[in-house]
């Protein structure tokens, strides 16, 4: 029995090395231009290293990132770092020396994706940033950054909301935020922190519900049984975060008297605009972000060059054009 | 009978060391199968030079039949605490030189600090090893998060990277930071085998009554050990900002099941009493050899997590197999 458990939890670990070796390039994703009938990347081998592929949005962006880079010829390898910042680095760098023609990265640290970002540049990779800029240092390494202006966003939804609601009426607000270390987190909660101090809001501080809906909801049940109905306003910072909290407001029937407040644009969030749940998304579309970095990457590699900043459109979902959205989100 | 012996001999000789010959095969078929892997290897070296430290420190604990599951974020600590010190004495000072001995000592102070409270809790209090440095691992992943949600880089980082991003002789895989972890792992070494303290380390792991029967002080042994276990990781934390240029609090995240694997498969009985430094190194190059491998097969996310634990199941197997088979 010893002998067979031996045999058996050797030969597993020999058939796992020789599986892992043989299945290389298994989430590289190669396709030829001819079998794709695209060409502006053919023969190319892109790079897309990204903090997370499991989140809604976050995980859209990847996959359209990839499905849009195939469909135009090039080669595709992602790495997921899984949320550790310091992985983003080693996976980058794996992926200069694996000889990419180009890196695009999603989320991660600005200051960490400042030093990637040189090596890159001094490995001759170009290097484009996704969704999210890296700290001013980095940026003369760094071909183009591709997204909504993440700060600006949050200061206009910052802006509809005191037009809303007025400057002066100290509102309580209530921020859901997502991963504290995360770059568009950071400039989304400063955005809103910016158009905050023109009013007399009582902003409280940000709770960090990292990817989980379930914790969103835990911490505005948590608020609603602190502070009750004082609570006037929850901002949240993604719209699948935001929804935990729309279940607590919902459950604890303070729905209508608490104004939820949000962006990301997924279905179930233009629906609880429709349903009065919620009064704003905003629509920051992952495939626009993705085929907007396919193309800044095809421009600089045909042209050797591109413009820095590749803004993308955001789109305000309220009461009075909600009805043209329904369904239309892309999850 | 000589034949016998022999036989016994060779049967023992690949027992005691089927970390080595792991290791040489996995290594076997990544040079041979796996594309981009000889690029890729001075990964192997640099990664275990880098996080080494803090699989010796646990390695010392789980010698004596404990654990530590909080080292990851003491490294991470200790990491931030580098950055704190170094950035408050270059403004001061304007010496870099000051700084970073002032914020290596910081790290070192912390480290030991950390690694107190836990042997405390555990060897003077009673409590047990996994459920203290749980709840010790929520305290410190705690502090690293309020010391630094983002990124918190040192002033002057230049003099801070010497260790671990200098290239000697302009080799990729030799650098600073992998001289002093091979030799770390021969100090540690001679260390556990030639000195009282170290073979006590041993016998208080082999069996703690009779280490106390025979005037080891088993509380104080473990103590020391988690104190010793807290300035490896500090290490590790200052070797982490001296590669990445930045601490962070996820820095602590990497090392949560990474030091644990690298100990187990290396050969140190989770048990205790039985272990050596090299097993700790085989160990980490083979836990980064793995990890290099996935990450140059660009494996997507759901199968590195599938064969993490595959991975984790397999290494536990061999440990209870083996340590079954030891006590027969």
């Amino acid at each position: 029995m010893k002998k067979l458990t031996k045999i058996l939890a050797l030969v597993m670990a020999v058939a796992m090395m020789l599986a892992l070796a043989s299945c290389g390039g298994s989430s590289s994703s190669g396709s030829s231009a001819a079998e794709s009938g695209g060409s502006d990347l053919s023969g190319k081998t892109i790079g897309y290293v990204t903090i997370t592929s499991t989140a809604p949005w976050g995980g859209l962006v990847g996959t359209e990132f990839e499905r849009i880079a195939k469909e135009k010829g090039a080669t595709v390898r992602v790495l997921d770092a899984q949320t550790d910042v310091a992985k983003i680095a080693e996976y980058c760098q794996q992926m200069i020396d694996a000889g990419v023609d180009a890196l695009a990265i999603f989320g991660g640290d600005p200051n960490a994706n400042a030093e990637i970002a040189k090596a890159a540049d001094e490995a001759g990779v170009p290097m484009f940033m996704c969704a999210l800029d890296v700290a001013e240092p980095g940026r003369q390494y760094v071909k183009a950054c591709v997204g909504p202006d993440q700060e600006q966003m949050c200061y206009d939804i910052a802006q509809y909301i005191i037009e809303a609601n007025g400057a002066d009426s100290g509102m309580k607000v209530v921020q859901i935020s997502g991963v504290p270390f995360l770059d568009d987190y950071i400039q989304r909660e400063a955005g809103f922190a910016r158009a905050m101090t023109e009013t007399n809001y009582n902003v409280l501080e940000a709770d960090y519900a990292y990817s989980s809906r379930t914790d969103a909801k835990t911490f505005m049940e948590n608020h609603i049984t602190a502070e009750g109905d004082t609570i006037d306003i929850v901002m949240g910072y993604d719209d699948d975060l935001t929804m935990g909290a729309v279940a607590a407001i919902d459950e604890a029937g303070l729905t209508g008297s608490i104004k939820v407040y949000s962006l990301t644009g997924q279905n179930d969030a233009i629906q609880a605009v429709a349903d009065g749940k919620m009064e704003l998304t905003v629509m920051n579309r992952a495939g626009d972000i993705a085929e907007e970095t396919v193309n800044a990457i095809i421009e600089y590699l045909s042209t050797g060059s591109t413009e820095y900043y590749h803004y993308t459109p955001l789109t305000f979902i309220d009461k009075d054009n909600v009805q043209d959205y329904i369904g239309k989100g892309e999850f | 009978m000589i034949e016998t012996n022999r036989k016994r001999q060779m049967t023992r000789m690949i027992k005691d060391n089927n970390s080595v010959l792991i290791l040489v095969a996995l290594l076997a078929i990544c040079f041979l199968f796996v594309d981009g892997y000889t690029n890729g290897f001075y990964n192997v070296l640099v990664y275990s030079s880098i996080y080494g430290a803090v699989c010796i420190g646990l390695g010392i604990v789980m010698i004596t039949g404990n654990i530590d599951l909080s080292v990851g974020f003491i490294a991470g600590v200790c990491g931030i605490a580098v950055v704190i010190a170094f950035n408050a004495v270059y403004a001061a000072t304007g010496s870099a030189a000051l700084a970073l001995v002032v914020g290596i000592f910081a790290a070192f102070a912390c480290g030991a600090l950390l690694g107190f409270i836990n042997g405390f809790v555990i060897a003077k209090v009673g409590v047990s090893p996994l459920i203290a440095t749980i709840a010790t691992n929520y305290i410190f992943k705690g502090l690293a998060f309020y010391f630094a949600k983002a990124s918190y880089a040192p002033t002057s980082p230049d003099i801070v990277k010497v260790f671990a991003k200098t290239q000697l002789f302009g080799l990729r895989w030799l650098t600073p930071s992998v001289i002093l972890f091979f030799v770390l792992i021969g100090v540690v070494a001679f260390w556990m085998h030639k000195t009282r303290f170290g073979n006590n380390l041993y016998i208080v792991g082999d069996n703690p009554e009779a280490a106390a029967f025979s005037g080891i002080s088993v509380s104080k042994t473990v103590l020391l050990a988690y104190v010793i276990c807290g300035l490896f990781a500090a290490l590790c934390g200052f070797l982490m900002v001296s590669f990445d240029g930045y601490a962070i609090y996820t820095q602590g995240n990497a090392l949560s099941t990474f030091p644990i694997s690298c100990c187990v498969i290396g050969g140190i009985k989770m048990a205790g009493g039985k272990g050596t430094a090299i097993h700790i190194l085989l160990g980490v190059l083979i836990m980064r050899a793995i990890s290099t491998m996935m990450s140059v097969l660009f494996l997507s996310t759901d199968m590195v997590n599938l064969i993490t634990g595959i991975l984790l199941i397999v290494v536990l197997v061999i440990d209870r197999f083996t340590s079954t088979k030891e006590a027969e």
